[in-house]
């Protein structure tokens, strides 16, 4: 067991610029923003005589308005968990490995900083490549520490872990090229019909959580129709109108399925908005690529009312085609919506229904359903200003695309709420704080931009990788291959495929993720982690990632840190009208006296390694602070000084104030909660830009000599099967999938005992789903041990829980479970880890998006153990 | 009239320039367009590629700044690098990171 000892008060984190106490008064509430997934959700934390006793919603909040989940509630007993980690550790067993002791022993900081800042020196003086930072660290968003620690140190390997296998990493690159933002939401206030894709959007689960569910339950009062398609009756599904089981893998064939219905059978969409909205109507020439305008290169189309070719941007346009061939200069060519409605032809119901499973009569009503409910061309007046109207949604997630086109599906699915106009309109899917006009309460304000091709390009803040335009690709310096995902937003899942760069990493620095268990293949990537000859982590509680590590640091908790704006406006938001507001997460009690922040650690160790100064420039650039809010690169701020000088630049307010408000808010105006009709910047339907970005990505890797798929760089949205629906066996012969619980984020929250008996009482938490048919043919009883194998022999075992609720081919494994590191005692042993399953291989990730690919076929058998057990 | 610029770089770029800062000789007047195209033509394209996109856009994670200024802000690329004015170029890591 780790010990947790408190060091001694001398030392140099209690005398360091940690928050003092709050709690001097007898009795206090503090409002601060949860922590116990990323959502911030506004807290009120009761503090008595320094001890937190409890944590309720803030209903003064206008986000989460006071509500608040299981997760948020158990805070607690995170906080005052006796296996935190409440001393600098070292590892005195140079053996690393899966179970392998460390055997920790106590140090002082001094000796823990001066052990990992010489380390960090001694990599950046050979090649500052060579350090990976492993983090999910989503606090410290207003003032960007970490980014510019990286950028200083030189190094852009930044792992995040978790993700991967949380959002999917598609969904991004699709809501930035539609939405010009990082994330996007149903306006479920207004919507009469949502399906929900591989999604539990308003259940609890995901971003948003406590305000989406809210409206959800509002909507279905008033009647919103719901329908969810998954593998498994997850929460969200056996609350649904209608559950619609599909195989794994295949909802982007039911997506481009509904879209033939739409646009062939049905010939419902929305052409006044493809027409003005999106590229649909930009001529496409026999090479796939526009044809342009010979004095200005701009794309041209089809003008039906004079017969004639006009760039897209022409002032006078009758009437753009939207179908049709026409010649252009001696060469046939079609406007791109054509090119779409042939093409999606060949996704027939019946057809679709062989890939998917599903019905191709449910095909075909789920299509009419949406397309009626979609009510194109009706209006709705809000502040006065009529905008169109279109009540119909779909929303996907990762259970949609976690799988190797997960890209082309994403937006094959998207593809759906683009042709009937459904976007940034009430009613359809909003992005995510899309714009931010200019408001006397901030500085803030961004808008979506237009290139020269009259293409979406976003316009928010944060330095960021954006699908368009497209990077240039080169060889990889990265060990996550970023320069060979010239569309994708993140792409760590590639650390670990084998492909090589230019050198070895020599450090990793590691903080608030646990990617052992939140990644894929435990085995693979514990011999990655095992070859990097020093590790240093942040850490709360030794996990499984943390096992690795040679010096530890002990990490606050979320209620006693500092951390501005961690609401991040283009993903934790409400869409629709409402108020912009950006909150404060503040110490409501003070850290164990040698505990100190993570983003405090990161700005010493910068200081002692002498990149302080080019920190301080960078956090002035990135920021864009102006005199007199500029940092002195000579001088040393705390981080509480940062965090003010950030509120007051960006706000006028500073750390005072916040800390006595707790948020800061303002009403948006129609054209922020509504940006569709306002916004002239157009949607590609035909994405045209990937021809050049594959054929980039296939000239640099073939004269690296690397075999690379760039297949998926395909202007037209195609279902093509996974890996596994080609290989499989008549022995693996049923797939397994993963779904989320609302009670559980990633592997983080399941040392908290109260989340541990709450998950004991959800009757599939620790079980592992298998259909009553195919329990029945295989001989699988409910209850029993059962071993669940996919290939290589990655395997893990559980208890069976025999239902209906799950498709007949599929086996279902719930949340991140299955801990086996001794410093999580409460987690041990509990559940099932899906993530072991999961092969990490390259032909397992999608080039595109780099997603991970989760398809799995497995076998299932009973443990022979228990068999003899039962038969002696 | 030729006249030199005062170039400093921070953050991922200097990996690529393999300096903090350098002096540049420019003609009289010129943008930041035409001023990145002599550094593309004195670091080659790897400088080009970290800073911008494919159709020749400033990559959202690349920041200019002519005397403090984030050229987003005063024109672009198109901004006039005017005289006596100091030139900042970053590459930062993307710095959002999940969800």
């Amino acid at each position: 067991m780790v010990q947790t000892s408190r060091g001694s008060r001398g030392d140099k984190a209690s005398s360091s610029n940690i928050e003092k106490p709050v709690s001097e008064k007898q009795d206090e509430w503090v409002r601060s923003a949860c922590n116990m997934c990323f959502n911030a959700c506004g807290i009120k934390v009761r503090v008595v005589n320094g001890v937190a006793v409890r944590i309720s919603g803030d209903s003064d909040n206008p986000h989460t308005r006071g509500k608040i989940c299981a997760k948020g509630l158990a805070g607690l007993m995170s906080l005052y968990d006796p296996y935190r980690v409440k001393t600098p550790l070292k590892r005195t067993n140079p053996q690393k490995g899966l179970g392998v002791d460390p055997k920790w022993v106590e140090i002082s900081w001094e000796e823990a900083l001066a052990t990992v800042a010489e380390r960090l020196s001694k990599v950046r003086s050979d090649d500052p490549r060579k350090l990976v930072l492993l983090q999910w660290d989503l606090g410290p968003y207003g003032v960007p520490v970490v980014p510019a620690f990286m950028s200083a140190f030189g190094t852009a390997n930044l792992i995040r872990g978790g993700s991967a296998f949380f959002c999917g990493q598609a969904m991004h690159p699709v809501a930035f090229l539609a939405h010009g933002t990082f994330f996007m939401d149903p306006d479920i206030s207004k919507c009469n019909y949502l399906i929900l894709m591989g999604s539990q959007l308003g259940f609890m689960v995901g971003s948003n959580a406590t305000m989406l569910t809210q409206k959800m339950a509002d909507a279905r009062m008033r009647g919103m129709k719901l329908v969810v398609v998954d593998p498994v009756c997850v929460p969200a599904a056996s609350k649904a109108d209608e559950w619609v089981p599909i195989r794994p893998g295949t909802d982007g064939a039911l997506a481009l399925g509904m879209l033939n219905v739409l646009l062939n059978e049905l010939g419902i969409y929305d052409a006044e908005f493809l027409k003005k909205r999106t590229n649909g109507p930009y001529l496409i020439g026999p090479d796939g690529k526009y044809v342009r305008d010979r004095d200005t290169g701009k794309p041209l189309v089809w003008d039906s009312a004079d017969g004639k070719t006009k760039t897209f941007d022409a002032a006078a346009i009758g009437d753009y085609a939207l179908e049709g061939s026409y010649m252009v200069d001696g060469k046939p060519c079609q406007p791109s919506f054509q090119l779409l409605k042939d093409h999606v032809r060949k996704y027939d119901p019946d057809y679709v229904s062989t890939i998917t499973t599903v019905p191709a009569a449910t095909v075909r009503k789920i299509a009419r359903e949406f397309a009626e409910a979609a009510s194109i061309g009706s209006k709705i007046v809000i502040d006065g200003k009529e905008l169109p109207y279109r009540p119909a949604a779909v929303n996907f997630n990762r259970g949609s695309t976690a799988h190797k086109d997960a890209f082309l599906t994403g937006m094959a699915i998207h593809l759906l709420n683009i042709v009937v106009g459904a976007i940034e309109v009430p009613g359809g899917i909003l992005g995510c704080g899309s714009l931010m006009l200019e408001h006397e309460e901030t500085r803030l304000s961004w808008m979506p931009k237009e290139s020269s091709d009259g293409l979406l390009v976003p316009g928010i803040r944060f330095p960021f990788a954006f699908p368009y335009p497209a990077r240039k690709a080169r060889p990889p310096e990265t060990v996550h291959l970023m320069e060979l995902c010239p569309v994708a937003i993140f792409t760590e899942g590639f650390a670990f495929a084998g492909v090589k760069v230019p050198y070895e990493p020599e450090m990793v620095l590691h903080c608030r993720n646990n990617f052992l268990k939140s990644g894929g293949d435990p085995q693979r990537t514990a011999a990655w982690l095992g070859r990097i000859p020093f590790m240093a982590s942040v850490a709360r509680e030794i996990d499984e990632t943390v096992e690795f590590a040679d010096i530890v640091f002990p990490d606050t908790h979320y209620l006693e840190r500092l951390e501005p704006m961690p609401n991040l406006d283009i993903e934790f938001t409400e869409v629709g009208p409402g108020d912009w507001m950006y909150e404060l997460r503040q110490p409501a009690v003070s850290p164990p006296p040698n505990v100190r922040s993570w983003v405090e650690i990161v700005l010493e160790l910068s200081e002692r390694i002498g990149i302080l100064p080019d920190i301080h420039n960078l956090l002035n650039m990135i920021n864009r602070w102006e005199e007199p809010y500029r940092l002195d690169p000579s001088k040393s701020y705390t981080w509480e000084e940062l965090v003010s000088r950030q509120l007051e630049w960006t706000f006028g307010q500073d750390l005072r104030w916040f800390k006595e408000h707790g948020f800061v808010r303002w009403p948006k105006t129609v054209e922020e909660a509504y940006p569709g009709a306002f916004v002239k910047a157009r949607i590609p339907i035909y994405l045209e830009h990937f021809l050049a970005a594959g054929e980039d990505v296939r000239s640099v890797t073939e004269a690296m000599g690397l075999s690379w798929d760039t297949s998926g760089y395909r202007p037209l949205l195609e279902w093509r099967p996974c890996l596994e629906h080609r290989q499989g066996s008549s022995e693996r012969d049923l797939y397994v999938v993963n779904y989320k619980l609302s009670t559980h984020t990633f592997s983080y929250s399941l040392q908290n005992p109260w989340l541990q008996e709450l998950s004991e009482r959800i009757p599939d938490a620790y079980f592992i789903l298998i259909n009553r048919e195919t329990a029945t043919r295989t001989g699988i009883g409910d209850g029993d041990l059962i071993w669940v194998e996919s290939e290589d022999g990655l395997r893990v075992r559980g208890r069976a829980k025999v239902t209906e609720g799950i498709h007949p081919e599929v086996l279902g494994i719930a949340g991140n479970f299955g801990h086996w590191a001794g410093g999580r005692p409460v987690a041990k042993d509990k559940g099932i880890h899906f993530n072991g399953l999961l092969p990490l291989t390259p032909d397992r990730i999608d080039p595109v998006s780099a997603a991970i690919d989760c398809c799995l076929k497995v076998k299932a058998y009973k443990d022979p153990r228990e068999r003899e057990n039962a038969s002696g | 009239m030729d006249r030199k610029v005062r170039v400093r770089y921070s953050g991922l770029v200097r990996n690529v320039v393999g300096k903090n800062e350098e002096e540049v000789q420019v003609p009289g007047d010129l943008t930041v367009r035409q001023l990145l195209q002599l550094l593309i033509e004195r670091h080659g394209n790897s400088f080009r590629d970290s800073l911008l996109a494919v159709g020749g856009q400033l990559l959202p994670n690349a920041l200019v700044l002519v005397s403090g200024r984030d050229v987003a802000e005063i024109g672009g690329l198109d901004a006039e690098v005017g005289r006596d004015k100091d030139i900042s170029i970053a590459v930062v890591v993307n710095s959002i990171i999940g969800g």
